[in-house]
């Protein structure tokens, strides 16, 4: 049942992503061309068929794209959030909710669908970007660019790109599941439930922070009263920037994850034991 | 087929009747096949369970026969068919007999009307003159049972193909001079 | 007889609103009941609550024995009273939609019934007339061999010949040992289809019995019955 649903989900999302994507393919390839171009024509020298307007023209196309692929990421994100409103608090939830299919198994579908669609959009953007780095002339080759990020992180590109796509990965099911719970209050009230919605994610947020304040606080007062402090600023010392790196994405994946969990299941019990379809 | 389901009345007993009255009428046919309970209910817009007491009813009256594998069809017997028009039709005629003794029309007053729509005429025969025509209508008394025998302007209810003329009229009175117990002031 | 839909003392509030109140009955397989009411009684709510839309405020509502969830959804067939289809799809996208999740979805029935509705395979739902809409919804709901259908105001606010059309689909389509609870105002139509009828008023039920036998006992008609239970 999960597999259909996240099936489904793809479908009804995919009507209006693919087309974004496509435009952002023939804009991001209309820059290459022209900056590859525009690179070809120019002599040593700097001049050539670089005429000004011609400048001005492929720095415009590029600003587009750029525009354009920054709008991919974002629009992808609004149509994961907008995709659960309607289809789940709106008239289609009245069809959504007696399928024989459980109210996790939805938020888990649509949440899948959701990262996919971010996780593809992040991997397009990057594609983008190097493949018009490389094709100013005299910039850096593919394997000149992986050899950099290999030597500044002490690992291969490969492990670079996936660890730092699944930290995004983590951290936009976190931002999700927020925003899913968000609504699941708004969809509470009678009227304004889009209004109620933001309100409530304004609220979450600003307890998510007096929490963290909180929290932090709390964690100095610990580790000052076990004087645990000289030990761990001469831990901190001891490591390398990598390792640093790594511990930084460490614990953020792990506070990602547990407020993931505590958002899903505090969805999960709105929609099961108070729904409340408009 | 038409169905005419009307609220108040036990919905299965009105299927019955007009499953009998098609019966009778040949819209099903002796021996044919009837179609399954749910088309039939459908059709009918009734309950399914509705249709099929009724149909179970006529089984019951010998009208209908199940078969295992056929399914229902009409019965092949001709005599029975022909009992169930008896049967409707003298309930029909009852019916009819007493509609019209409550109009005050008695057994053989009825039987004379019937007598004369048995030529029916075209409506253009009117009989505007027809009370002119007959002095007996205007010495006879204001009663309003009174209906001499040769002249039927009065009766709004007779259908206008029996509205008699000056042909049928002494037809009419050549065959009734023995009406006894007739209110009529020409006595 | 084994009672699909069970209501013991279902009880719904909305705030202060009280939509449902200690409701108790039960809805055997095989009959067809209606839900009478005016609106506001309450037939919406027990609908939902029946379908799992709704939890109760107190009370219980089972069927084949069990809450409302997951399982139970797979043997309910939920006729809403509103288009719940998304627009965007074409009528053979939401044959495959109801194909996926339903197991007792018959995707050939439902084609040969949408046919003779005159609705084609590629026509898209948000082009389609409000009465189509709904036609299409019936036709995808009663191609479900279900244990229980929860038909929500079928025949409300649609013509008279496209109410006759509906009635005649329900009649010809849905499972025998079914149970089918309709929800309406409109009783005159709908009278000689059923076998059941529970009144239902303030969510309260008022008058609940074979339809057959209330005739009888009062003597009237459901219309004449339903305007004398409930004058204004």
């Amino acid at each position: 049942m999960l597999k259909n649903l996240i099936k489904h989900e793809f479908r009804a999302t995919a009507r209006i992503l693919v087309p974004l994507f496509g435009v952002a393919l023939v804009l991001s390839g209309l820059s290459w061309l022209v900056v590859r171009l525009g690179g070809i024509l120019v002599l040593p020298g700097g001049t050539g068929l670089g005429s000004p307007i011609f400048g001005v023209v492929a720095g415009i196309l590029v600003l587009i794209t750029v525009f354009a692929l920054f709008a991919l990421m974002v629009s992808a994100a609004i149509i994961t959030i907008q995709r659960f409103y309607k289809n789940l608090l709106g008239d289609e939830g009245y069809l959504m909710f007696t399928l024989p299919v459980t109210p996790g198994q939805h938020i888990l579908a649509k949440l899948v669908a959701g990262l996919a669609w971010s996780a593809a959009a992040l991997v397009f953007v990057w594609s983008a970007f190097i493949a018009m780095a490389t094709a100013i002339p005299g910039s850096l080759t593919l394997s000149q660019q992986m050899a950099i990020i290999d030597r500044t992180f002490e690992i291969p590109a490969g492990v670079f790109f996936t660890r730092t796509l699944s930290l995004f990965l983590i951290g936009a099911s976190n931002f999700y599941l927020l925003a899913y719970l968000s609504m699941a209050i708004g969809s509470q009230r009678q009227g304004s439930r889009l209004f109620a919605s933001f309100a409530a994610y304004a609220v979450l947020n600003i307890i998510l922070m007096i929490l963290s304040i909180v929290g932090i606080f709390l964690l100095a007062c610990v580790i000052s009263m076990l004087g645990l402090a000289p030990k761990l600023v001469h831990l901190i010392n001891s490591l390398s920037a990598v390792q640093v790196l790594d511990l930084t994405q460490g614990v953020l994946t792990c506070v990602f994850l547990i407020g993931d969990a505590v958002y899903f299941f505090l969805t999960r019990a709105i929609l099961t034991r108070r729904l409340n379809l408009a | 087929m038409n169905w005419s389901i009307t609220g108040g009345r036990p919905v299965y007993l009105q299927l019955i009747e007009q499953m009998e009255r098609a019966i009778v009428a040949g819209e099903y046919r002796a021996g044919a096949r009837l179609p399954g309970v749910r088309e039939l209910a459908a059709e009918a817009a009734v309950n399914p369970n509705t249709m099929q007491r009724a149909l179970q009813e006529l089984e019951a009256r010998g009208l209908i026969n199940t078969q295992r594998t056929a399914g229902r069809t009409v019965t092949g017997d001709e005599a029975r068919i022909a009992q169930l028009r008896r049967q409707l039709a003298l309930r029909q005629a009852a019916a009819f007999l007493s509609a019209m003794r409550a109009l005050g029309y008695e057994k053989p007053e009825t039987l004379a009307l019937l007598e004369g729509l048995e030529k029916p005429e075209p409506p253009s025969a009117q009989i505007p003159d027809a009370s002119a025509g007959k002095p007996g209508a205007g010495a006879g008394t204001p009663d309003l049972l009174a209906d001499p025998p040769d002249a039927s302007v009065k009766r709004q209810a007779i259908p206008s193909d029996a509205r008699g003329t000056a042909e049928t009229m002494p037809g009419i009175s050549a065959n009734t001079p023995n009406i006894p117990s007739f209110k009529t002031g020409r006595k | 007889m084994q009672a699909v839909l069970n209501c013991q003392s279902l009880t719904k509030s909305f705030g202060a609103k009280t939509a449902l109140d200690h409701f108790t009955a039960q809805f055997c397989g095989g009959r067809i009941t209606s839900l009478l009411g005016p609106n506001g009684s309450g037939k919406t709510t027990l609908i939902k609550l029946a379908a799992g839309l709704l939890t109760p405020t107190d009370g219980a509502v089972s069927i084949g024995g069990r809450a409302p969830d997951a399982h139970t959804k797979a043997h309910v067939a939920y006729l809403p009273d509103r288009m719940s289809l998304p627009g965007s799809l074409q009528v053979r996208e939401a044959i495959e939609f109801f194909s996926d999740f339903y197991a007792d979805f018959s995707a050939e029935k439902a084609s040969a019934l949408l046919s003779e509705l005159h609705i084609q395979p590629g026509d898209r739902i948000s082009a389609m007339s409000k009465g189509t809409r709904e036609k299409l919804q019936l036709a995808l709901v009663m191609s479900r061999a279900a244990e229980l259908y929860l038909l929500d105001e079928p025949i409300g606010g649609v013509d008279p010949a496209a109410r006759d059309r509906i009635l005649d689909t329900i009649i010809r389509n849905y499972r025998e040992d079914a149970a089918l609870v309709i929800s309406t105002h409109l009783i005159g139509d709908i009278e000689p289809v059923l076998d059941d009828v529970v009144m239902i008023q303030n969510g309260k039920p008022v008058l609940t019995g074979s339809a057959e036998e209330l005739r009888e006992t009062h003597g009237k008609s459901m219309d004449a019955l339903f305007r004398e239970v409930f004058k204004c």
